[in-house]
């Protein structure tokens, strides 16, 4: 009976998950400290109905030359129903990429601003700094 | 008096039957499984009937015991307010059948050719005259509906790591219990200066929805759990190259027979799974399915390099964004 017990004993210490708990009550998380940011991409246009233009790209790079490259750390699979993406990240400084593309005929793309005719794509670029559990806002804006 | 007794005693006596026949032919009813795709015009089905086993474990003794032989006439009506629009016949459809468990060359399968409607009650008749029989069974078609996201395969690339899932959204289709999601790649098998165009499908999920959702259904995909699948579904083979060329999407949504009858298979529950059918004096599923589908998506160059060289796929020699195989 003794060593049944005991048995049941071990069994139970193994199974158990242990929870590293720190001396001020926190949870030790051994994953590295994120900040958020909140990348607002409304649809704006002056000459050109918005239904006619869609997200295309928004993406984070560490710097303006991996960004150039297209070596990006995260991207967002954006959507025309969402218009706020989260990217939880280590903090520091980094760099955002968002284009949008047109989807007009005939000439209304390139008279509206964008290069070229049907699917000519706008591009923006922002710095920003991701601070330890604080959100960062940034609202993209494309050049008219 | 006399007389009478025994005249009704020599009915009785005649009228008695002393055996009993075990394989009783009349017990015998059709098994029908007719799945209409929605958005082609070749409509098949598949007729056979039940034979008499033990607890199930016994094959039919003959291939004769599973074929419905003789004039069968099967009959698929349209009918719109009560009223029979057109009725289509589904004549014999010969084929091979491969070597399965019931390997046979008699008559399986039968085929029309219509279009169908949406949103319109569809009727089955099946009249097996040599046993004076008829099975039928009724569905309304399934209602248009749209795969709304991902869209746009000629600007947007689909990002396939687990810092953001990508997001499939579909539109409620009217009459749908079921929906199955999926994904089909195209890749490249090159060997030495050869190259083969493949594809295969990745089903990711079947989801059960009869609820309105409002605007759309939602389903992520997880990352992970999509390349898993591809490694699963894929043969390592050191002696060649692949190369992925794009990736379609599709929603494919199912009627309630459909969905019970799957919802049946993944429970893993037999007597559900045997017990169910919706045929009137017959046993099988008569249903029907719709597919949506965006085409043509390219991934992303860090996705394109997961590919090549993440935990699950790193076997399957894809080649990351530069084109290149580093090993």
């Amino acid at each position: 009976m003794k060593s049944l017990f005991y048995a049941f004993l071990t069994l139970a210490l193994v199974a158990c998950d242990i929870i590293d708990i720190t001396p001020d009550g926190k949870v030790n998380n051994p994953a590295e400290p994120v900040g958020t940011l909140v990348a607002d991409f409304p649809i704006t246009h002056t000459w050109l109905p918005t239904n006619k233009i869609i997200r295309t790209d928004l993406h984070i790079a560490l710097n303006a030359y991996e960004m150039y490259k297209g070596d990006y750390i995260q991207s967002a699979n954006v959507i025309d129903s969402q218009q706020k993406y989260s990217f939880f990240l280590p903090p520091g400084s980094y760099y955002l990429e968002a284009s949008i593309a047109c989807l007009c005929e005939g000439d209304s793309c390139s008279a509206g601003g964008f290069p070229g005719n049907k699917w000519g794509q706008k591009h923006a670029s922002y710095t920003f700094t991701i601070v330890e559990d604080e959100t960062t806002e940034v609202l993209i804006r494309f050049l008219k | 008096m006399r007389y009478l007794v025994f005249i009704v005693l020599m009915g009785l006596t005649w009228s008695c039957e002393t055996e009993i026949d075990v394989v009783d032919e009349s017990g015998s009813v059709p098994v029908v499984y007719c799945i209409l795709n929605q958005d082609d015009t070749i409509h098949s089905l598949r007729l056979s009937r039940s034979y008499l086993t033990k607890n199930a474990q016994n094959p039919p003794v003959s291939i004769d015991s599973l074929v419905v032989k003789g004039k069968v006439n099967i009959t698929i009506e349209t009918v719109e307010n009560s009223q029979v629009l057109s009725e289509n016949r589904l004549l014999p459809y010969p084929i091979s059948k491969d070597s399965g468990f019931f390997p046979s060359d008699l008559q399986w399968i039968y085929q029309a050719n219509f279009k169908m409607k949406v949103n319109t009650l569809y009727r089955l008749i099946i009249e097996i005259k040599d046993w004076d029989y008829v099975a039928y069974s009724s569905i309304q078609s399934l209602g248009d509906f749209d795969l709304v996201d991902p869209g746009y395969p000629e600007a947007r690339k689909i990002h396939l790591l687990d810092d953001h899932n990508p997001l499939i959204h579909w539109t409620r289709s009217q009459n749908a219990a079921v929906y199955q999601v999926g994904f089909r790649v195209h890749f490249k098998e090159i060997r030495g200066d050869q190259s083969q165009d493949k594809s295969i499908i990745i089903l990711l999920t079947t989801a059960f929805y009869r609820n309105d959702p409002g605007a759309f259904y939602t389903y992520s995909i997880n990352s992970n759990f999509f390349y898993k699948r591809l490694a699963e579904s894929i043969p390592v083979d050191n002696t060649l190259l692949r190369q992925f060329i794009n990736t379609d999407v599709f929603v494919i949504a199912g009627s309630e027979s459909i969905g019970f009858y799957l919802n049946a298979q993944e429970k893993q529950d037999p007597f559900q799974f045997f017990d169910y059918k919706n045929l009137i004096n017959g046993q099988g599923v008569f249903g029907s399915c719709k597919t949506k589908e965006t085409k043509g998506f390219k991934i992303d160059d860090q996705s394109l390099d997961s590919l090549a060289y993440g935990s699950y796929t790193k076997q399957l020699n894809f080649l990351d964004s530069d084109g290149h195989r580093k090993n």
